[in-house]
C-alpha cells in the first residue's frame, strides 16, 4: 500500500455538519454516495509536458502509469505516491497534476498566436498547460498575489521549459489592461470543497461567513477578468468547489451585469458532469447558468470541479 | 553573448530566431516574442519573463540547468555524455568520474536527456551544478 494510503487509512476527512446538510440538499438522493467517495483518496495523476517530450515516448519510460485519460491523451493516472523522485520529473517531462484541473485549459482551448491571461495562476499548473497547448508560442501573463505561491509557480515554468509567460504580481481585482486578451482563465480562490479527497482537513476553516467573503471576492475577480478581454474573447470560470454561491451565482451576477456576455455550453466527451443549477436556497439564478460544467467526485472518481465559459460579444 | 554561446557550446543563433532574447544585468534572457511585446506594453512590474539563458561568469558563458534541458539538443560542443546511474547522481547534484576534453562549464546528457550544466576541472570529475532548489531528491521520502 502507498505511503499517503496507509497514513489516511485510519483517518476520517473533516466534513463539518453544515457542510453536509448543504451536501444534501445539493445532491439529494446522491449524497450517501458523495459522501461515501469523500472518504476514498484521490487518485494521482499526472500530464505530460509535450513541449519537451511526446506522450509516446514518456509512456514507453515510466513505469507507474496506470491509464490514459480517455478525453486527454496528455493526462494519466498513475500508480506511485512520489512521482517527484523520478528523473522525468527532475528533466520536466511531467507535471503532477489532478485529473479536473486539466479540464478548464481544454475548455479555454488556448492557441499558439494567442494573448492569454490567467489571472490567479499560481502554483502554475494551469498556466504550464496552456503554455504547452500553445506550442510555447503567443503569450501568457500568469498573475498572483501571493508571493509564496508566485516562488512555485516560477519553478514550475523553469522547470517544465515554459517560455512564452509574463509573471506578474498584482491583485487580480486591480489588474488593469483592458480589451488586451484573446482569453482569459480564471480559476478563482475557491472553499475547495472538491479537493477534500486530496487533503482532509480542506474544509477545517469552512463557514458560510468565508463562501459569502470569498463570493465576494469571485465577483470582483470575474469582473475584472472579464474587462481585460477584447471583444469577441473567451473566459473560462472554474473553481474547485460545489457552493452554488461560488459558482452559478458568480455566472448569474456577471450575465445580469453585462449585457454583452454570452454562456456558451460546455460538454467534454469521456466526463461526466452536470448542468449548473437554477435556484439555491430561495434565490433564482439566470436561466443560462445551465450551461455551466457541474463534477463532483463521484461521478469520474476524480475531485470536484466547477467550470463555465463565457464569451465577450460586444464589437 | 551569442557569439559566446555559438563558440563555447556549438548552439546557433538561428536557434532563438522566433525568439526574444534580452539582458537583465549580466544575464541573458529568452521568451516568446509576444510576452516580450506584452511586458512593453504592461504598466506592472514583471516578475519574469520567460527563463533565464545564463550569465557571464569570470568572463564565460555558463548556461542555466533550465536552457540547457530546453536547447541542449542544439549543442554539438562541450557536451559530455554519462550513463543512466550517473544521470540520477548528477541530477541529485553529485560529482560524477568521467573524462571530458574541455575544461569549464560543460553540458551533461545521458542520451537524448539534456540533465544541466557541469562544472570539469580536468581531474576526471564533472561537478553538477544543479541548483539545490532544482535537485532530484534520492531519499525514500522524497517526492511531492
Amino acid at each position: 500500500m502507498f505511503a499517503y494510503l496507509k497514513d489516511m487509512k485510519n483517518k476520517q476527512p473533516i466534513l463539518p455538519a453544515a457542510f453536509k446538510a448543504r451536501c444534501s440538499k445539493l445532491l439529494g438522493d446522491e449524497n450517501s454516495a458523495f459522501l461515501k467517495c469523500l472518504q476514498r483518496p484521490l487518485r494521482k495523476c499526472i500530464r505530460v509536458n509535450t513541449i519537451k517530450i511526446s506522450v509516446s515516448e514518456l509512456e514507453k519510460r515510466l513505469p507507474f502509469l496506470d491509464g490514459q485519460f480517455e478525453w486527454y491523451p496528455e493526462g494519466f493516472f498513475i500508480n506511485e505516491d512520489k512521482p517527484g523522485k523520478y528523473l522525468e520529473h527532475f528533466l520536466g517531462y511531467y507535471h503532477v497534476q489532478s485529473a479536473m484541473s486539466m479540464v478548464p485549459a481544454l475548455i479555454l482551448d488556448p492557441k499558439p498566436q494567442d494573448i492569454v491571461l490567467d489571472l490567479t495562476a499560481a502554483p502554475g499548473s494551469k498556466t504550464t498547460q496552456m503554455a504547452q497547448m500553445m506550442e510555447n508560442k503567443g503569450a501568457i501573463v500568469a498573475n498572483d498575489v501571493r508571493i509564496e505561491r508566485l516562488k512555485a509557480l516560477k519553478s514550475n515554468i523553469e522547470r517544465l521549459g515554459v517560455v512564452n509567460t509574463l509573471v506578474t504580481r498584482v491583485d487580480g481585482r486591480k489588474f488593469r489592461l483592458g480589451g488586451s486578451f484573446d482569453k482569459v482563465l480564471l480559476d478563482a480562490p475557491c472553499s475547495g470543497e472538491g479537493t477534500v479527497r486530496k487533503n482532509w482537513n480542506m474544509l477545517s476553516r469552512w463557514s458560510m461567513e468565508q463562501i459569502r467573503s470569498l463570493s465576494r471576492l469571485q465577483k470582483s475577480l470575474a469582473e475584472n477578468a472579464l474587462l481585460s478581454l477584447k471583444p469577441g474573447g473567451v473566459m473560462v470560470y472554474s473553481t474547485c468547489t460545489h457552493s452554488p454561491e461560488e459558482n452559478e451565482g458568480i455566472v448569474s451576477h456577471l450575465l445580469e451585469r453585462f449585457e454583452w456576455l454570452e454562456l456558451e455550453g460546455i460538454k467534454v466527451e469521456g466526463i461526466k458532469s452536470r448542468e449548473g443549477i437554477t435556484q439555491w436556497e430561495g434565490r433564482h439564478f439566470d436561466r443560462r447558468v445551465r450551461d455551466c460544467m457541474r463534477i463532483y467526485p463521484h461521478d469520474n472518481d476524480t475531485e470536484g470541479f466547477f467550470i463555465a465559459k463565457l464569451v465577450r460579444r460586444d464589437v | 553573448m551569442f557569439e559566446q554561446i555559438e563558440s563555447l557550446y556549438g548552439i546557433e543563433r538561428k536557434v532563438f530566431k522566433e525568439m526574444c532574447v534580452y539582458m537583465l544585468g549580466k544575464e541573458l534572457y529568452v521568451a516568446s516574442r509576444e510576452a516580450c511585446d506584452l511586458a512593453n506594453r504592461l504598466r506592472y512590474r514583471n516578475e519574469g519573463v520567460g527563463i533565464m539563458l545564463g550569465r557571464s561568469v569570470m568572463g564565460r558563458f555558463k548556461l542555466t540547468t533550465n536552457a540547457i534541458q530546453l536547447f541542449g539538443r542544439y549543442a554539438t560542443k562541450r557536451v559530455v555524455e554519462i550513463d543512466a546511474r550517473q544521470a540520477i547522481e548528477f541530477a541529485a547534484g553529485g560529482i560524477i568520474k568521467t573524462e571530458c576534453k574541455d575544461e569549464g562549464y560543460v553540458i551533461v546528457r545521458c542520451g537524448s536527456d539534456y540533465l544541466g550544466c557541469g562544472y570539469y576541472r580536468g581531474n576526471g570529475e564533472v561537478e553538477s551544478l544543479v541548483p539545490k532548489k532544482r535537485r532530484l531528491i534520492l531519499q525514500k521520502d522524497g517526492g511531492d
